[in-house]
């Protein structure tokens, strides 16, 4: 029997529960972009269903198809032009004013669209009842009811999506009143671009649409003074502005639809819900800011205290497979370089990374749990204040917390952020956040000079990413970036148990990218600085006359004045821009030394003062070249490389400048 | 017709008109903010952010934004 294939869409507005349905129509197996080069932004899924094979894509979630922030661009892209053989509206039933807002643009744009309304236990635990029929007639699509966190509605969601059936092609209209009408059917005459629907885009111009006025404008200049007048004309005769006008005459049909469909009074929430009470506590004024702190000690304790044992056992394990394995290459006969290739500079330089995977899984699981409990929009919304007050725009807070377990994801969740500027100042000042790739260098480092005393100096490592991160950003705003925050405006979403399925595949998402690098990036950096060390052939392995040698020579006399003016650190930080793992991957691999061995290689080749200033820069100096792919994916190569650029200068500055410091007064 | 800097934690008013540049006003009206629209006072926030409940969503909204939108109380 051939399969027919379609692929379909889910949209709806952030905390709809669409990643839930997601899960739960693709099993939870998604394929979630990879960073590293490759632009795929979007969650990709699929399931199979009697004879079709579907793919499902989950959009951003997005309160309109005007397009404000990045998130809202790249969803309507992706349904205008790749246009999808189903869209998907997911929708919180307990709020269908302001969700199917939403989905009315979709309508007018001629999307083929299901309406999902989801959460239909919050809708009946309140005594409210949705005359879904009249819904369905009205609008002419289907509608399924579903409560994606227990997994109901799911198949009959899957049999809508399937169907075939062919509705009346015509597409959905809203009375936008004489006036209005008058002038959309005279802009439709004009336009001649037949790809979207003509209505559609005259409401668009109306609204004062960017790309669609781009489109537009290839017709000539003629067309955008005719919508400047009309617009005038328009706004004289109603009063005010008329982007407004046409979003209250849409909610102003919603409203009149709701009265009509759904029985039960629906504007206020009586009583306090459970959700609104917490909050008072949480988000109070005085205890708001304590109480993240403590969750914040909470999440740190948890991370490190659990993952501790659980690096220990795999650092025992690695250094088991590492002996194993160069015992069996030896027995079969294998040359002691080739076992030293494996055991020392594979397993040594990928092993002392992946010791780090408990305390990393445990981190991203702890954001997730965050997440997923609608915490993390209360911490922002808390530490909005305090973020104004430093020049920074409260959206900022996320990503920027984001970025301590991976500056990626954290540059990524910029995209909600509407105002550009904000924006691009907080993906500057991300790679400031010690990522756990950093982990692995100040536990080394600071484990090996700093004895007793090293939690407190990695602890201060973190502040001083923090501190410089302020500062910075200070810096930039006050030159490039001028003028007012974009105020906040953030939807909470209600308090919800995190479903531990959810919370898991999350983590495994974030965390398994790690792995992947581990795999990948770090392996072949390894190898090839093994390679690098050994030749030309003949050479004394990893000497200062090997290629890597004499690469890292070059970088020497740059490093001597910050107190680590030998070639090994050099090309330690050169290979650091791969995954900043690397770093001490590095040093295991050219000194041939294992875990325990590394330590006392640092001890002699570092003092507890040039190990300090090697950390500092090794913070600061560059972000990993994942990052600055995904700087350059959210901005352009000119941020990309003033980034780059900016934490060169900065790292070198303060490396030397602690260096320099701590002989004079040390 | 007060800024809504004065309403007070529990309180209920309509929105009557948000003053500001066009992307701010068409952002808070695609969230559900308009002119006409039934809201609860959450949380005020004194100088700091606020939580509105409009409907069944609760949007938090900063000081800035709060000062340019002018309600009425309702009996």
């Amino acid at each position: 029997m051939k399969e027919k294939s379609l692929k379909i869409a889910l949209a709806g507005n952030p905390n709809s529960g669409k990643s839930t349905v997601f899960n739960h129509l693709t099993g939870g197996h998604a394929h979630v972009g990879n960073w590293p080069g490759v632009t795929v932004e979007k969650k990709e899924g699929r399931f199979q269903y009697k004879d079709y094979e579907v793919t499902v894509v989950d959009l951003p979630g997005i309160y309109s198809l005007a397009a404000h922030s990045i998130d809202e661009q790249i969803a309507r892209d992706f349904i205008m032009k790749e246009k999808p053989d189903k869209v998907v509206v997911i929708i919180d039933a307990s709020n269908l004013e302001r969700n199917l807002y939403l989905f009315i643009q979709l309508l007018e744009l001629g999307a083929n669209v299901i309406l999902n309304l989801n959460m239909m236990d919050i809708v009946s635990n309140r005594g409210v009842v949705i005359d879904t029929k009249k819904l369905s007639h009205v609008f002419r699509i289907s509608i399924v009811k579903t409560v994606a966190s227990k997994g109901e509605g799911i198949e009959e969601l899957k049999e809508a999506i399937i169907n075939e059936s062919k509705k009346t092609k015509e597409p959905f209209r809203i009375d936008y009143g004489d006036d209005i009408e008058m002038e959309i059917s005279r802009l439709e005459k004009i336009l001649s671009i037949s790809e979207y629907p003509s209505r559609w885009m005259a409401i668009r111009l109306l609204e004062g649409d960017k790309e669609i006025l781009q489109m537009v404008r290839k017709e000539g200049e003629k067309i955008e003074s005719q919508i400047l007048d009309i617009k005038k004309r328009l706004e004289k005769h109603l009063g005010y502005d008329l982007e407004t006008a046409l979003v209250e005459k849409r909610y102003a049909f919603l409203s009149g639809l709701i009265k009509e469909s759904v029985g039960k009074k629906y504007d206020l929430i009586e009583r306090l819900d459970i959700s609104d009470r917490i909050d008072r506590i949480l988000v109070n004024r005085y205890l708001g800011i304590p109480i993240f702190l403590a969750m914040m000690w909470l999440l740190f304790q948890f991370v490190f205290t659990l993952g501790g044992p659980l690096s220990d056992g795999i650092k025992t394990f690695m250094g088991w497979v590492g002996q194993s394995a160069s015992h069996g290459i030896e027995n079969l006969g294998g040359s002691k370089w080739l076992s030293s290739f494996v055991s020392d500079g594979i397993i040594g330089g990928v092993g002392s990374v992946l010791v780090f995977l408990p305390s990393i899984m445990l981190l991203f699981l702890a954001i997730a749990i965050l997440e997923a409990s609608g915490y993390m929009a209360r911490a922002a919304f808390v530490m909005d204040r305090f973020m104004h007050a430093l020049g920074l725009h409260g959206k900022s807070f996320i990503p920027m917390l984001m970025g301590f377990g991976c500056n990626i994801p954290g540059i990524m969740a910029t995209r909600t952020m509407e105002s550009e500027k904000d924006r691009i100042l907080t993906i500057l000042v991300i790679p400031l956040m010690s990522c756990t790739a950093r982990l692995p260098i100040y536990t080394l480092f600071a484990g090996a000079l700093f004895a007793e005393n090293q939690g407190w100096v990695v602890f201060s490592l973190y502040l001083l990413g923090i501190i410089l991160a302020i500062v910075v950003a200070r810096i930039f705003k006050g030159s490039f970036f001028k003028g007012e925050v974009f105020p906040l405006i953030m939807e909470l979403p209600p308090y919800r148990m995190p479903t531990a399925k959810g919370v898991l595949i999350h983590m495994w998402e974030r965390g398994s990218l790690f792995l992947k690098k581990a795999g990948t990036i770090i392996f072949a950096g390894v190898v090839l600085i093994w390679l690098l060390a050994s030749l030309p052939s003949g050479v004394e392995y990893a000497s200062k006359e090997s290629l890597i040698g004499q690469i890292g020579s070059v970088f020497a006399p740059l490093l001597k004045p910050a107190g680590f003016g030998f070639w090994q650190a050099g090309v330690a930080l050169l290979f650091g821009i791969l995954a900043k793992e690397v770093v001490v991957g590095t040093f295991g691999t050219l000194y041939g030394v294992g875990e325990a061995g590394l330590t006392s290689v640092i001890q002699e080749a570092f003092t507890p003062l040039s190990a300090y200033a090697f950390m500092v820069m090794s913070l600061i100096y560059i972000p990993c070249i994942a990052a600055i792919a995904a700087i350059r994916r959210e901005t352009n190569w000119k941020w990309a490389l003033f980034a780059v650029g900016y934490s060169l200068i900065l790292g070198w500055l303060l490396a030397v400048g602690i260096y320099q410091a701590g002989n004079i007064f040390l | 017709m007060i800024p809504l800097t004065m309403a007070k934690q529990g309180e209920k008013v309509r929105v009557l008109k948000i003053s500001g540049g066009r992307g701010l006003v068409q952002r808070l009206t695609e969230m559900g903010l308009y002119p006409g629209v039934e809201i609860e006072i959450i949380s005020d926030g004194h100088r700091g952010p606020f939580i509105i409940g409009v409907g069944g969503s609760r949007l938090g909204l900063g000081f800035g934004m709060i000062k340019k939108i002018l309600v009425e109380r309702l009996g």
